[in-house]
């Protein structure tokens, strides 16, 4: 029994597309960060953080996004989504991969938390230092105010909080 | 005639920063490599030269004869696998491998950024904040504080009962919390965390490690 612990479109969304791609068959649990679940004890137990998403299988219980991607990738080397261990094309793929989680969300992360938690204007600190760490980490995004704007994502969030457009990609998930 | 050796691995590295991952598991593995400095307070980082090799200006970054590469986590998995022998990481696929990947991810994507947050808003010289003229931002320091925390707690229970954090081996995990660790002892954060204190006071015992921290 594989079991992923998700809550879309979050981050566990990377563990869900991998198993999909594997075609790995699982049981997915819905974690509703906006009821608190995350926060419950049994999840803790899973996931001490209390962030998502968690995988579990018989013989082990792990978290982190992109660890769990590379293991589930491991397990499944017929699929050919790795590349050989120890081959030069094992460091890029290596390389990338934590690229997403160490330099990608932190900058995105950056801007979701100063764009929709602080108001966008040039006053708050916030932002500005997130700009800067955002640029250094090699995610361009343009300094003006957002647009107001929902996303389907507002519906899991009290609305002041989450009113946004996504600037990164550019791309608008319909209400 | 043998030919003479070529020295193909090459860190860029600049001490005390997460270059000190790459040259830890490149003393444990007992590679023979050569150490550019690159002088981030000269702006060396900057250069043309080195953006080719790293393009956002950090260190580390590492050069062999067959591939180039950045990512402190992402070197030292890759170090690893190409040195089995040291029995540094777990059989690939095995249930420990999944713990090792979740411990080595830990410490860029849990680890750092918190350790870094209050760093650059206690100690980092305002001379040396980015961008020029950022302020120390209190608030911001204690959300790092709080951050390292919680993560902090969860280290301390998994080590609390065993040597590394994969059990009785150690491991390129423990080189890469380890190094976070580090961090968080040059900003006294560690201090709350007796368990951490003393599983780093063991690692500081590793000649590999005394040979990349210059002790």
């Amino acid at each position: 029994m594989k079991e992923l612990f998700e809550f879309p479109p979050t981050r566990s969304n990377r563990t869900k597309w991998a198993l999909e791609e594997l075609g790995v068959d699982y049981t997915s649990h819905v974690v509703s960060l906006p009821n608190g679940e995350n926060n419950a004890a049994n999840y803790k137990a899973i996931h001490p953080l209390g962030v998502v998403p968690a995988y579990r299988t018989a013989t082990f219980t792990m978290f982190e996004s992109v660890a769990i991607v590379l293991q589930l990738l491991d397990e499944h080397p017929a699929a050919g989504l790795a590349p050989a261990i120890g081959s030069p094309e094992r460091a890029a793929y290596y390389q990338w991969s934590v690229f997403s989680c160490c330099e990608l969300d932190p900058a995105l992360f950056d801007v979701m938390s100063t764009r929709c938690i602080c108001r966008p204007n040039s006053a708050c600190p916030r932002l500005r230092n997130a700009g800067g760490t955002g640029s250094r980490r090699g995610v361009r995004f343009s300094q003006t105010p957002l647009k107001a704007g929902t996303t389907s994502w507002a519906r899991h969030f009290p609305a002041p909080t989450l009113r946004w457009d996504i600037p990164v990609t550019g791309r608008r998930i319909p209400d | 005639m043998t030919p003479p050796r070529t020295q193909t691995t090459e860190l860029y590295e600049w001490p005390p920063t997460r270059s000190q991952r790459e040259k830890w598991a490149l003393e444990e593995l007992g590679i023979d490599y050569s150490s550019h400095l690159v002088d981030l307070q000269n702006g060396q980082q900057d250069s043309g030269a080195y953006l080719a090799l790293q393009p956002l200006g950090v260190v580390p970054a590492l050069k062999t004869a067959d591939y180039a590469m950045f990512e402190s986590v992402a070197i030292v998995l890759q170090l690893i696998d190409e040195h089995p022998a040291k029995n540094l990481a777990p059989a690939v696929g095995s249930p420990e491998r999944a713990s090792y990947y979740q411990w080595c991810v830990f410490a860029c994507a849990e680890l750092d950024s918190p350790i870094m947050m209050f760093f650059d808003n206690t100690m980092r010289p305002l001379a040396h904040m980015r961008p020029a003229g950022a302020q120390h931002d209190s608030a911001l320091a204690e959300r790092g504080r709080s951050d390292f925390a919680a993560r902090a707690q969860i280290l301390s229970a998994v080590l609390g009962d065993r040597d590394y954090l994969l059990g009785r081996e150690f491991s390129g995990a423990d080189i890469l919390v380890g190094h976070s660790c580090f961090m968080a002892g040059v900003t006294g954060l560690i201090g709350d965390y007796p368990v951490l204190e003393a599983d780093h006071a063991r690692l500081q015992q590793r000649p590999a490690y005394q040979r990349a921290y210059g002790h």
